[in-house]
């Protein structure tokens, strides 16, 4: 186990590596420097001592290697658009939000989306799971920030019950949150209520149903935890989504989260920040994956971790 | 088992066989005739209605973006700023004894209109005191002063009788409304639908001709080579995808083409995954060794044999790919890294209307409606064709 | 097995607890006396330092929490600020400042003559990067020693004592005095900059500053909060006790956040809402600006190096209709290059200007005339990929879809929009990498200046790329001059010279929009973008 665990590190970090490489190459593809502005340019002498100062004058494969050395140290370099902060510090103040909303967004996800799959799988073909089959299609059809436009304008605007904007309390975060979570919540329903389904027409199921168990005790103690494995599986890939979505909600929704660095750090031409978003994001996928393949060998005592560890999953 | 020594040393009675007729045919029962897999496939999709439904709508939407430009009057790049933000649905003022009605706009502009919604010319006001909040408008000689101290605003005629709405009728001029540059919705989200299809179909191509390569080679040719482009896409799987997309379009700049493009190209990771693991498992199948034997090369094999038989589930991740590159294009308005103006997509028309959701809801409805139609077909379809290529997971 | 369906429903009802408390505690009692303005800063500025700022969110907050020598109020008025009184020499090039015995630091100190001094060197040293260098270039060698060719000390600025500071200039500027309120020339401490050279600001412990308003809290790219300064000389002027600055990016957004009461101000207002705000709301104005949008002409690029075609598409564009139903925002269709507002020597520099032909509305048949005189009579023989150049932003995209419909439709045209992201639209501005481009200018200071040393052939800012020795030469001499009505006379001269040109395509003098609730009192909105928020005052 541990020997997996270890290996597995080993190829994260190699795996960082070689992302830290191609978006590095990637971003000093982009045309425009960090110091143009969009409307007055810059005296020349005064970019020049801009480039200087955050040593873009080197030769790249030389900041290439500063860089490299930087992250060991777990030093992320200066923001060129944020004067005097550094790329951690914009990570650090931005991930407590970013976690928050994704924690609440992946609660919400199992809190909804796991009992409505089961039910409407216990409902097979009844009007139930027809209901929920028809909310959970239409969940994942609407673009993210028509949603989340919507459940501003609705709940919050109209209605009042929620905060417009901001990360001031716990409430803030309910409307984004379904914002985010509304498709994948969507995906794990139908997720779900397949697997159930499956469950439920195996031999063992039958075998408990013929002894004379009773129906919830069939489904809590023998379906439901072997339905919930494809769950577990997708999990890391939600937890992704709703990291990565929370771009569109946290603008929409004034969040102070680091999704809004995705697409403002590469039209800012920040390096740095680019670089520490993309490892960042990275890494939590990577790790991500890590638990997941972990927690899916202890729930499912058939898939050996080592077999796992190889290409051929 | 008897080997064949042993059958030998059976002794048969003779009178066990009857000599055949010379006459005798063999005749194939017709009531069971053979399908194929493509055949029954069609059989079990044919089954499912919703799918059917997919199929349908699609294949109108389709249409009607190839088609519907050309029927419709307007282009979409046409505008007409006396007609800006005109609602789908308008409330009528009778003016006078005479049939003429008008059409008051939220934000003064006044139009002539029939009694069953077309309007008929745009009338300017004749003065407008905004500090007592009074506008003055002439139409057929007759003065009428709309007061918008009251919200929403009141009208009266000159004599300060007050006229209520006559009744709501539907724009028969632009059925969808117009945009803030007083272009005919209807047409612009019919041009969406080609804009957002190409990219949807575009990129479904991109990312399948890249993954069935990229997938086939590496479970074709397996062993190391197999494990080195396998290694790749488990690192690439690592990367933020969303922000490859945005660097990609900030290199190579805006447009239809570079939108399905880089889409096609960030997203076919998944696709390759499936293809690999198809012809992983089908290679080992005797029909490849026959080939083989044959002597048949290895793209022949490729291309003849393997692909043929992983279509299925390729086809449902193509499938599935042509809603998430509507839906990533969509993202990608919402960035502002979109198609060219004046063209739109459907994600472009969303975008805008976005902050006019309070005022202009009809913007964004119809866009909106346009995705959801459209993305809840193709999930029709996808699923449809799951279940009937593989009838095991069939629910 | 039951165990984990009360684990489950032990989970859901502590959800619905934590949910629950959350919203008891949010409804907290109003309390009295102590005001609180809440405005809407759009986006987290890259730094509050005064030398480095260089934008306008920037500067809102600045403004505020800064106090330079002088102090230039919304309505255009210079009065003492740090300084309490001031003597000019009489040739104009030199002024010597008396600062104000009380005027002191947030925590405490006396502001002196030595935190100018420090605060103009660090502008003019180019190491350190300030952006906005060139409003230093008025002091005397300020130009050389940035250019490395003179030392620091020569620098026109001399300590005579704590309290008395004198400046010299290299030649009389007519707008020095609202030069010396600027950002750039705004005091900072040494003791703390030298500690945290680029961090100092972000931290409310080392941000020290000398206005009315010090900060608080920082809450990056959430908010920002400014309590009133007990230190600050002038504290009568100072009513409210707390500002708050919250970054809400989406327009849309920021709205709805007024309209529900939790913000008591902002500044951008989706369009599209525009219309029924003005009809509706009475927190809704309309302010002016000091600001063009215009479409420059690359003139040195084909098809535009004619001039015919430059007149031809000026003239053919309708700016009523624009104004009227894209901006919505009661912006004046533009004629010139100088925005009303400018007034010198007591006259208007526009309506002084005249409008060099151009009229609001479509000037066909001299558009067509043009045209035909340029070789492409009715359009015929126009080269194809002519782009018009935006950068990606709502507002940009209506007007060049317009232009290009009014372009086609009236000179049977072809322009494509091309639309880039505002790096790549800059840089390729700046580098005449481009045939027609959306662009605007906004002032810096109250005076034409702001506006005409744009195209001058140094400068970098001379998006059409025009380059005439004339011009620099009457731009020169107008800088030069110690009497101000020659200025103005130069400065109409040069104005008219590039007008003929044809260079730009004029398009519209902004206005502001701007929303403020009703109990909020006594506020302004300068034409520069400043809100005097230290007048301002509550009343529920």
């Amino acid at each position: 186990m541990l020997n997996y665990v270890i290996k597995r590190i080993i190829s994260m970090i190699i795996t960082l590596l070689i992302i830290v490489t191609i978006t590095f190459i990637l971003m000093h593809l982009v045309p425009g420097g960090p110091f143009t502005d969009s409307e007055r340019a810059l005296s020349p002498a005064v970019e020049q001592a801009l480039m200087e100062k955050y040593k873009l004058n080197d030769p790249i494969w030389k900041q290439y290697l500063e860089y490299i050395k930087g992250i060991i140290r777990f030093d992320l370099g200066p923001s060129y658009a944020y004067t005097g902060r550094n790329v951690t510090d914009l990570i650090k103040n931005g991930f407590p939000v970013t976690a928050k909303l994704a924690v609440i967004s992946f609660v919400l996800i199992l809190i909804i989306g796991v009992p409505l799959g089961v039910t409407s799988a216990l409902q097979h073909n009844k009007f139930m799971d027809r209901l929920i089959m028809v909310f959970s299609t239409l969940g994942v059809t609407i673009p993210k920030f028509v949603i989340a436009t919507l459940l501003l304008f609705l709940f919050a605007y109209k209605l009042k019950w929620f905060p417009i904007f901001g990360a001031e309390s716990l409430k803030s975060y309910i409307l984004p949150a379904i914002a985010n979570a509304l498709a994948s919540i969507a995906y794990i329903t139908r997720l779900n209520r397949s697997s159930m389904l499956e469950v439920l027409e195996q031999d063992y199921i039958r075998t408990a149903r013929a002894k004379g168990v009773k129906g919830y005790k069939i489904v809590y103690k023998h379906a439901l935890k072997n339905a919930t494995i494809p769950t577990v599986t997708v999990l890391g890939t939600q937890m992704v989504t709703l990291l990565s979505g929370s771009f569109i909600i946290e603008k929409i929704f004034a969040l102070p989260g680091i999704g809004r660095y995705f697409v403002q750090s590469v039209s800012n031409r920040d390096y740095p920040t680019i670089m520490g978003v993309t490892i960042f994001f990275s890494f939590m996928l990577l790790l991500m994956t890590l638990i997941v393949d972990i927690a899916y060998g202890y729930l499912d005592p058939r898939v050996r971790i080592q077999k796992t560890s190889k290409g051929d999953k | 088992m008897l080997n064949d020594r042993q059958l030998n040393q059976i002794d048969f009675p003779s009178d066990s066989w009857d000599e055949l007729d010379k006459d005798f045919q063999f005749v194939e029962d017709e009531d069971l005739p053979t399908m194929t897999y493509w055949q029954d496939v069609w059989r079990r999709f044919k089954q499912n209605k919703l799918s059917i439904m997919g199929v349908i709508i699609i294949f109108l939407i389709t249409i009607i973006a190839i088609f519907g430009p050309l029927i419709s009057p307007y282009t979409y790049s046409h505008q007409d700023l006396n007609y800006t933000a005109i609602p789908p649905l308008l409330n009528l003022w009778k003016i006078g004894n005479e049939d003429t009605y008008i059409y008051i706009h939220k934000s003064l502009r006044i139009y002539t209109s029939t009694v069953k919604g077309r309007l008929i010319e745009y009338i300017p006001l004749q003065k407008n005191d905004l500090i007592n909040k009074k506008a003055i408008v002439v139409v057929n000689g007759e003065e009428i002063t709309i007061d918008y101290n009251f919200k929403p605003f009141k009208v009266f005629t000159h004599t300060g009788k007050e006229i209520s709405i006559f009744k709501k009728v539907y724009n028969k001029s632009f059925i969808f409304g117009t945009d803030d540059l007083g272009r005919d919705l209807l047409i612009r989200v019919i041009y969406g639908a080609r804009i957002s299809l190409i990219i949807g179909f575009v990129s479904s191509l991109v990312n399948l001709t890249v993954g069935i390569l990229y997938g086939g080679i590496s479970g074709y040719l397996g062993g190391n080579i197999d494990n080195f482009l396998m290694r790749v896409v488990d690192i690439m799987r690592s990367i933020p995808r969303l922000l490859y997309v945005i660097i990609f379009m900030v290199i190579f700049g805006s447009g239809m083409k570079t939108v399905a493009l880089t889409i096609g190209l960030v997203y076919w990771l998944n696709m390759a995954r499936i293809v690999r693991g198809q012809v992983l498992s089908l290679k080992e199948h005797e029909f490849i060794l026959a080939a083989k034997t044959i002597g048949a090369g290895t793209w022949r094999i490729l291309i003849r044999h393997l692909l043929p038989n992983a279509m299925g589930p390729i086809l449902v991740v193509a499938t599935m790919q042509i809603p998430n590159a509507i839906f990533t294009e969509a993202f990608l308005s919402f960035v502002g890294l979109g198609v060219s103006a004046p063209q739109a997509s459907w994600g472009t028309l969303c975008n805008d209307a976005l902050a006019g959701i309070g005022t202009n809801p009809y913007q964004l409805f119809f866009p909106a409606m346009a995705i959801s139609i459209t993305v809840l077909a193709f999930n029709f379809l996808g699923d449809g064709l799951r279940d009937s290529l593989d009838p095991r997971l069939r629910k | 097995m039951k165990k984990s369906l009360t684990i489950f429903l032990a989970t859901i009802i502590f959800l619905s607890i934590v949910i629950g408390f959350v919203y008891a505690i949010d409804a907290k009692g109003n309390q009295d006396e102590y005001s609180v303005l809440i405005f809407n800063g759009e986006i987290d500025p890259p730094t509050l330092d005064p030398q480095l700022n260089t934008i306008s969110h920037g500067s809102l907050i600045i403004y505020n929490m800064f106090e330079g020598l002088v102090k230039t109020n919304t309505r255009n008025e210079q009065t003492p600020g740090v300084a309490e009184k001031w003597e000019i020499s009489d040739d104009g090039k030199q002024y010597k400042f008396f600062i104000r015995d009380d005027a002191k630091w947030s925590d405490g100190k006396a502001v002196t003559a030595y935190d100018f001094e420090y605060a103009w060197k660090r502008a003019v040293n180019p190491a350190n990067a300030v952006k906005y260098v060139n409003h230093m270039f008025y002091l005397k060698n300020a130009k050389d020693i940035f250019d490395g060719k003179k030392p620091m000390e020569e620098l026109g600025v001399e300590v005579v004592d704590e309290k008395t500071l004198i400046a010299t200039l290299e030649a009389p500027v007519p707008y020095m005095l609202e030069m010396f309120s600027f950002g750039v020339y705004k005091p900072v401490r040494e003791d703390i900059v030298e500690k945290n050279p680029d961090n100092w600001t972000t931290n409310p412990d080392t941000c020290i500053s000398n206005g009315p308003f010090k900060m608080t809290e920082y809450k990056m790219n959430d908010r920002l909060t400014l309590v009133k300064d007990e230190n600050y000389w002038d504290q009568d002027r100072v009513k409210l006790n707390e500002l708050q600055f919250v970054f809400i990016e989406e327009e849309g957004t920021a709205l709805s956040a007024f309209q529900a009461g939790e913000i008591d101000g902002l500044l951008n207002i989706p369009t599209q809402q525009i219309p029924t705000l003005m009809m509706e709301s009475d927190e809704f104005f309309i302010k002016p600006r000091l600001r063009l949008t215009y479409a420059a002409f690359n003139v040195t690029a084909f098809p535009f190096d004619n001039i015919k075609v430059r007149e031809a598409f000026t003239k053919s564009i309708d700016r009523q209709k624009i104004v009227d139903t894209v901006i919505l925002t009661g912006e004046i269709p533009a004629s010139g290059f100088v925005p009303h507002g400018l007034i010198v020597n007591g006259k208007d520099f526009r309506e002084e200007g005249g409008n060099f032909g151009i009229q609001p509305t479509v000037m066909l048949e001299e558009a067509q005339k043009a045209l035909a005189e340029a070789g492409y009579p009715n359009g015929e023989g126009w080269p194809k990929n002519v782009e018009y150049l935006y950068n990606t932003n709502d507002l940009n995209k209506k007007i060049a879809e317009t232009l290009q419909e009014m372009w086609k439709k009236n000179l049977n045209v072809d322009v494509s929009l091309v639309n880039v992201e505002s790096k790549v639209h800059s840089q390729r501005r700046h580098s005449g990498d481009f045939q027609i481009a959306r662009a605007g200018w906004g002032a810096d200071y109250n005076h034409p200046m702001t506006f005409l040393d744009l195209f001058t052939s140094e400068a970098g800012n001379n998006t059409p790329q025009y380059r005439k020795a004339e011009y620099d030469s009457l731009i020169e001499q107008a800088k030069l001059s110690t009497d101000p009505e020659k200025t103005i006379e130069l400065l109409h001269k040069a104005e008219e010279m590039f007008m003929n040109d044809w260079a730009v395509c004029p398009i519209s003098y902004a206005t502001q929009p701007i929303m403020m609730k009703e109990h909020v009192k006594n506020w302004d909105l300068s034409p520069l973008g400043d809100i005097n928020f230290d007048e301002i005052y509550i009343e529920k």
